[in-house]
């Protein structure tokens, strides 16, 4: 038998929690090993129909056995080989209705599991993934086998991932989603608590969920009472509380709109005729790229990012309004779009590393780099809006993509004017020759064309080797 | 190098330890005991608003008899359930949530003040089902 660590490529750590198993990679193959712990609770996933049933209905990733060797011998029942999602996010990175779908989809694989007598042992935010549109549980070892009378021991983590930062977004203000990046098992309670509008109290969902769970933990936190001694919770029960957390998601709305750039393509400075053909541009160059993965970052509602999955490239993007993230899944959602990714993402403060040595959950730029970088209407936000000078744009751009489609407003388009209206001009070296030289320095342009009758250019850039 | 080799090593058998040790605890998530006690409230609540709703019909009907309208049926009642779109499961937990509410009560040591307050809440808010916010 191999050293053990002979035959080890990595850890994947995010994977550490839970002792029934953990992922790892070997040879660029990610694999999740099973513990013998868990091996009954597996074993009845299986026999249970359960796993059928809930991958067929698309919300459990499906796996295959793995005849490989497994990452710690010792203790170790089997290792399975899951279906690789295709890019990771989190739920920090998601609008208002990603949240409120892995919600959903959450409590309804807790009701089908119990249905087939096992239970979520957790139900983390993180655990969700977003597949083919759709999200789906990633943590095939999340189940086990239900007891009956017993309470639902991820029933507080689950208001903590989605209850809460939903009814703060919903009723509050959408911008609190963020705090999931702050508090990496999800809002606490108290503080949702406190946050929420005094409405909220008179409303069941967060009268109960939020605001009386949170008095509740606060109530017996110090006291000493053995789970033991709680009394149990029927089936029954356990679906009525189910049924009332579905209900109280249900009804949480949030309308897009009115920020910054919901409307940005109804307010743009260039002609129909401009649009039309910034949009041929910008077909022409993804094709000639060959682009299978793309990231189109400040990618508004997602507008040119449907060029590159109609070409059929897998389609991240990114962009800092909640809004646009919202109406770009909507869409999604309303025409059954698979390839593309909405997410929130601020460029200038983007998704850090968190969790655990910070390496728990990964920064954005960590799940690159990208096949193909879609940058439009994006460089004068970045110098000018940000300060960020022309040699450190190139090669942020360099160190993220191997091909670049990029498109450069000059100072005199009006987009450009507004930006610099309340502000002294200090940006001497935001012009297309100093743009040229930059990033000439990291790439090969492979072609140029402006936005006729705009006074914008694109270009295709390839990273020299 | 030696010294990562080394550093690898004793990661893996900290690791090891970690992802073998005995499950002996209920969960591998912690679960506050509040979190716990919280949600058969809930349910009881849930219980009791569906409960409420399920007999608003016959205490209508008692109002209406006493202001001299004796027309008030059965399905009048029937009619505002299904208005109210209780289905099957919902309506048995009307039954569920009288025998949960005693088993909570006092003889565990645990006090559930909330319970009172719910109801009070469930009928002034219309309760869980059937109404939009």
């Amino acid at each position: 038998m191999k050293n053990r660590l002979e035959c080890i490529d990595s850890f994947v750590a995010g994977s550490f929690r839970d002792p029934s198993g953990f992922l790892f990679k070997r040879d660029g193959v990610l694999y999740r090993q099973v513990n013998r712990c868990y091996r009954e609770d597996y074993e009845l996933l299986v026999k249970s129909g359960l796993y059928k049933e809930l991958t067929s209905r698309g919300l459990l990733i499906g796996h295959s056995r793995a005849d490989v060797e497994p990452f710690v011998t010792d203790g170790s029942y089997m290792v399975i080989e899951p279906v690789v999602v295709p890019f990771i996010s989190y739920p920090y990175e998601w609008c208002f209705s990603q949240l409120k779908d892995a919600a959903l989809a959450t409590l309804e694989i807790q009701k089908i599991a119990l249905s087939r007598g096992m239970c979520l042992k957790d139900a983390s935010a993180y655990n969700i993934q977003f597949v083919d549109g759709r999200p789906v549980l990633i943590d095939t070892l999340s189940f086990e086998k239900y007891r009956e009378g017993r309470p639902w021991i991820a029933y507080s983590q689950f208001c903590r991932h989605f209850l809460a930062p939903l009814e703060l977004m919903a009723r509050k203000d959408i911008r609190l989603g963020l705090l999931l990046k702050n508090f990496i098992d999800g809002v606490p309670l108290d503080l949702a608590s406190s946050l929420l509008p005094v409405s909220s109290r008179f409303r069941f969902g967060p009268l109960m969920h939020i605001h009386m769970h949170a008095r509740s933990e606060r109530k017996y936190e110090k006291e000493e009472i053995a789970h033991e001694d709680v009394k149990g919770l029927s089936r029954k029960s356990l679906v009525a509380l189910l049924e009332s957390l579905g209900s109280a998601v249900r009804k949480l709305r949030w309308k897009p709109g009115g920020t910054e750039w919901a409307e940005y393509y109804d307010e743009i400075n260039y002609t129909d005729e401009a649009f039309e053909n910034k949009k041929r541009i910008v077909k022409e160059f993804l094709s000639r790229s060959g682009a299978r993965e793309v990231w189109d970052i400040g990618g508004n509602d997602g507008t040119f990012s449907r060029i590159a999955v109609e070409l059929g490239a897998d389609v991240v993007c990114m962009d800092v309004d909640p809004a646009c993230v919202e109406k770009n899944y909507l869409r999604c959602i309303a025409d059954n779009e698979k390839n593309l990714t909405p997410l929130l993402v601020d460029l200038f403060n983007p998704s850090p590393s968190i969790g655990w040595e910070a390496t728990e959950r990964m920064s954005i730029f960590e799940r690159g780099p990208v096949q193909t970088v879609l940058a439009l209407a994006l460089i004068h936000h970045i110098m000018i809006s940000n300060n960020v000078p022309m040699p450190m744009v190139a090669s942020f751009f360099a160190g993220l993509a191997e091909t670049l489609i990029i498109e450069f407003v000059p100072k005199s388009d009006s987009q450009v004017r507004k930006l610099l209206v309340t502000r002294e001009d200090i940006f001497n070296d935001y012009n297309l020759d100093c743009f040229l030289s930059e990033f000439s320095r990291f790439f090969e342009i492979e072609a140029r064309e402006d936005v006729m009758p705009s006074e914008r250019t694109m270009f295709l850039m390839r990273r020299k080797l | 190098m030696p010294g990562k080799d080394r550093f690898q090593e004793n990661e893996l058998r900290v690791l090891a330890q970690v992802l073998l040790m005995p499950v002996l605890f209920i969960g591998y998530i912690g679960a506050q005991t509040g979190s716990l006690i919280i949600q058969a409230v809930i349910a009881a609540s849930v219980g009791i608003a569906v409960g409420v709703r399920l007999y608003w019909g016959k205490i209508k009907m008692l109002f209406s008899r006493g202001k001299g309208s004796k027309g008030a049926t059965v399905e009048e009642a029937e009619t505002v359930e299904d208005a109210e779109g209780l289905d099957d499961e919902t309506m048995m937990l009307e039954e569920e949530a009288d025998s949960l509410e005693e088993s909570l009560l006092p003889d565990s040591g645990i006090e559930t003040p909330e319970l009172e307050r719910c109801d009070t809440e469930l009928t002034s808010t219309g309760g869980e089902t059937g109404i939009e916010e």
